[in-house]
């Protein structure tokens, strides 16, 4: 985005950061609705046979749980880099932050397929039905918010992203920590409860 | 709202500023992240009540999620109306768990009731407090 093309607004929130949080609102209700179904089913049916922990890989998930969270922070120092105008650690930051979604993606594909071996799958009960409903949701952002942040890498590496214009790093960053915040509350309620 | 301003006014008056500082906020949340998340999985195996587990361990992920939208997603320094947004959508969330919850709560009655309709099918008569589970039926006159 060109300095050119900053708009005033009557709100005094930018065009694109108005539109990023009603996104965000709108993926709030998304999961809210997938999250507060399985809460309530898990509380009060008699055909949510939940898998004994040894089963889940809560080692795995917790590792994950670490690389999105580590993602999220390196997402965050490349938004500081570029408000700094230090390209070469935007680039840096970024590519961490894309490696740590890549771990995330490569593990939870181990860890479907172990799963799957083991008998949980998305047809097995209804606990496999949300457990894949869910996570596969959630892998699905992953795998956008990659794409998103390969594009905001080339980007800025050709130079768009200036100190006073970096209004699309801030927007990808917003999405990037709402996919963290989102595992953040699957984790303890898929893995550990 | 009449006053028009400049979303990046800010950024575009001072050009490049420091933020090492910020930086070193984002680096202590981080570590706040990662010793919750240790601290939940090391509640889950500690075999508490299941209550008390479910307790805690949703308490952590509200800390969780509150230090990643209030720092990394910047929602302090954000205007009413995002806040406001987000607040509504959080309600509106709470609003399909907690209606909906208090259905588990009825289940002790459809299960009095169950027990209700069988005594009627076996004796023909509905007495009034129930009979306890296992007890002797009433004698048939």
């Amino acid at each position: 985005m060109s300095t050119s093309a900053i708009a005033e607004t009557n709100t005094g929130i930018s065009n694109a950061k108005l539109g990023i949080w009603s996104f965000l609102a709108s993926e709030i209700m998304l999961f809210g609705g997938l999250i507060s179904a399985y809460v309530i089913l898990r509380s009060g049916s008699a055909h949510m046979v939940v898998p004994p922990r040894s089963m889940m890989g809560v080692p795995l998930a917790t590792f994950n749980t670490f690389a999105l969270i580590t993602s999220s922070v390196t997402m965050v120092l490349a938004l500081a880099a570029i408000q700094e105008g230090n390209i070469p650690r935007f680039k840096r930051w970024m590519m961490c932050t894309m490696g740590g979604g890549l771990i995330f993606l490569c593990v939870k594909a181990y860890e479907y397929h172990h799963k799957w071996e083991e008998g949980i799958t998305i047809s097995s009960n209804l606990f496999g039905s949300f457990y894949y409903t869910l996570t596969g949701l959630h892998v699905l952002h992953v795998t956008g918010g990659l794409i998103l942040m390969a594009y905001i890498l080339v980007a800025g590496s050709r130079g768009q992203f200036t100190p006073d214009s970096h209004d699309r790093v801030e927007c990808a960053g917003l999405y990037w920590h709402f996919v963290d915040l989102v595992w953040v509350i699957l984790f303890p309620i898929l893995y550990l409860l | 709202m009449s006053a028009k301003v400049t979303p990046q006014g800010e950024a575009a008056k001072h050009g490049p500023i420091d933020k090492s500082a910020e930086v070193r906020v984002y680096l202590i949340i981080f570590g706040c992240l990662a010793a919750l998340t240790l601290l939940t999985v090391g509640v889950a195996y500690m075999n508490l009540p299941h209550g008390a587990g479910v307790v805690i361990a949703l308490i952590i992920a509200a800390v969780k999620v509150f230090l990643i939208a209030s720092f990394f997603m910047h929602l302090r320094g954000e205007g009413r109306l995002i806040n406001i947004g987000v607040a509504v959508c959080l309600g509106l969330v709470m609003v399909l768990l907690v209606f909906v919850l208090p259905d588990i709560g009825v289940h002790p009655l459809e299960d009095a009731a169950r027990k209700a309709m069988r005594e009627i099918e076996a004796h023909g008569e509905l007495h009034y407090p129930p009979s306890p589970e296992g007890a002797a039926a009433p004698a048939e006159h």
